[in-house]
């Protein structure tokens, strides 16, 4: 893309963005008499600004980007100042006499630890540091490890665990039908063999057919079943994937792949989400286009 | 014409998708929400928590996110709120993320009016409080040792909505509307898992996969995932907002990029045929 081109674009694009903000501010859509106004014509600007990178890198959405930077990291140190330093140390530090004895000792032993961190910056005092940092691992250990296996495997294994009651005929029909394709299909060497594509493809649509019929009947306790066990199967590598063990790992593979789309179907309905935020604010608080 | 196709300059798709959601956004047409169970999973125990007589119902709102997912997780919470004040439920809120305080004032100060609802009385906000962890086990102990006072210096104690709570458990509902990992690796972990609390969830769409496994459990008892969750919660509470004026953009524009995708993968496996056959 020559140069010349990117000069007029960029210069079209700034006439462009005055114009509509004249227009904005002349039609009394946005009022330059408070700060919101204002804050309008900043906010519209940045926006532009950042998707211009969507055309590619420049000056302008260098700018914005390090706009960006600055204000999150000056908004958050003065987050952290009133609500934390002010309000739980300066504050109850200054009405010590009002303040109870063993607060007032746990905010000193803060304070203290706190700062002992700072000798990091120090290369022969460093070493000072070693004690708050010891407290927050051995703490952070401590409290960290029985919560996350209860949370988070425990409380994970139980539904994996759940038995197949509800429709039990049902369950044990499937599970025999799908045992029994599998087994056929390891047997035949069908799903390993890249000459029997068209009968791999149809065992994938049937199995497809089920795993949909199985989540939208309800019948999900047995979709976890082969779901999980498949893809544990797949992450096993102390046996070779070949006959019924290869087959079951495809399985898996499946599930993975079933699993990744709709991560990946969800990251860009959030992107999208974002876009329209964006635009809604452009052509609605900016523009006076939509109502 | 194939290699073309392939190789196109992505400008090309983004133009088609801001022509996609402006067209949209201007045909402002209605569009059918179908509510998913988890949704309706968080209205209903709002319903529940309306219902206690025994004392003023009372929920805690963690506003754990900040601009970058204001588009997405703040028509959540106006929706929340509304839900709440309309059924005479007290709102605590409060900000584990440092850049979430201005966004939740905001929706406070734009819902609170709407119900002619008093600070202290209806609701209370906490403002942002730093540790994580901490913060999250020293309410589960000592509520007014993890907030003395409120967003404004107000001592919690002394205002009508917080003096009641002496611990996390004491909330009737613990919602919290998270942009990154603190709903399970702080409010699921230590909050729910640790003082059994009643743990509701709003997160973006992004987040939404690695949330169900929580519903699965009942650590989570509902989930409002993404701008659609927002939209299906407003359609609940019979007030439409920007979720909802944001769905007919947000299909169209799946349309185009499903379009877009098999159109790509179309285009691939002729030339793959193709330059086998040569």
């Amino acid at each position: 893309m020559p140069r010349s081109l990117d000069r007029w674009l960029f210069i079209t694009a700034l006439a462009l963005f005055t114009v509509l903000s004249v227009w904005g501010v002349a039609t009394g859509h946005i009022p330059l008499g408070s700060a919101k106004g204002w804050g309008t014509l900043l906010a519209a600007g940045l926006t532009l600004a950042i998707y211009s990178f969507l055309y590619k890198d420049n000056p302008l959405f260098k700018f914005a980007e390090h706009v960006f930077i600055g204000v999150s990291m000056g908004y958050t140190l003065s987050q952290v100042w009133f609500n934390v330093v002010v309000n739980d140390v300066v504050t109850p530090l200054r009405n010590w006499s009002q303040t109870e004895t063993w607060p007032l000792a746990l905010i000193f032993i803060s304070v203290v630890m706190g700062l002992l961190i700072l000798f990091q910056i120090s290369q022969s005092m460093s070493w000072v540091s070693r004690t708050p940092f010891a407290f927050v691992v051995g703490f952070g250990a401590g409290v960290g490890i029985p919560t996350v296996i209860a949370a988070f495997l425990l409380e994970q294994m139980r539904p994996s665990l759940a038995p197949l009651v509800a429709d039990e005929q049902y369950a044990v029909l499937i599970s025999v039908l799908l045992v029994g394709a599998l087994a056929f299909a390891a047997k035949t060497e069908y799903l390993m063999d890249r000459s029997h594509r068209a009968v791999q493809i149809a065992i994938g649509v049937a199995l497809a057919s089920v795993v949909a019929w199985l989540g939208y009947g309800g019948h999900s306790n047995l979709l976890i079943l082969v779901g999980v066990v498949s893809v544990l199967v797949y992450f096993f590598f102390s046996v070779e994937h070949t006959g019924t063990v290869g087959a079951i790992s495809k399985v898996g593979i499946w599930f993975l792949m079933v699993a990744f789309g709709a991560s990946f179907g969800f990251t860009i309905m959030a992107r999208v989400s974002i876009l329209i935020g964006r635009m809604r604010f452009l052509l609605g608080e900016w523009l006076p286009i939509l109502g | 014409m194939i290699d073309r196709i392939l190789n196109i300059d992505r400008r090309y798709i983004f133009a088609v998708i801001f022509v996609v959601v402006v067209w949209a956004l201007m045909a402002d047409r209605p569009i059918q929400v179908p509510i998913s169970s988890p949704v309706q999973d968080v209205f209903d125990f709002m319903e529940r928590v309306a219902q206690i007589d025994d004392h003023p119902p009372t929920i805690l709102i963690s506003f754990d996110y900040g601009p970058g997912s204001d588009a997405e997780v703040q028509p959540m919470a106006l929706a929340l709120l509304r839900h709440a004040f309309s059924k005479g439920v007290r709102v605590a809120g409060m900000c584990i993320w440092e850049t979430a305080p201005g966004l939740a004032k905001a929706a406070f100060e734009t819902v609170a009016p709407e119900f002619d609802k008093k600070y202290g009385d209806d609701y209370v906000f906490l403002g942002y409080k730093s540790g994580g962890i901490a913060v999250v086990l020293n309410m589960g102990q000592d509520f007014s040792l993890a907030f003395p006072a409120d967003a404004y210096g107000n001592r919690t104690d002394t205002l009508a909505t917080t003096a009641r709570i002496s611990r996390l458990a004491d909330f009737d509902y613990v919602i919290t509307l998270a942009a990154g990992n603190t709903i399970d690796q702080l409010w699921v972990a230590y909050g729910q898992d640790r003082y059994k609390i009643n743990l509701g969830g709003g997160v973006t769409a992004v987040m939404a996969p690695d949330m169900f496994p929580f519903l699965q459990t009942g650590q989570l008892n509902g989930l409002i995932p993404g701008l659609a969750g927002a939209a299906e919660y407003e359609k609940l509470i019979e007030h439409p907002g920007e979720a909802t004026a944001g769905m007919l953009a947000q299909s169209w524009t799946h349309i185009a990029i499903v379009l877009s995708i098999v159109f790509g993968n179309v285009a691939y496996f002729i030339s793959r045929r193709r330059d086998r056959e040569v």
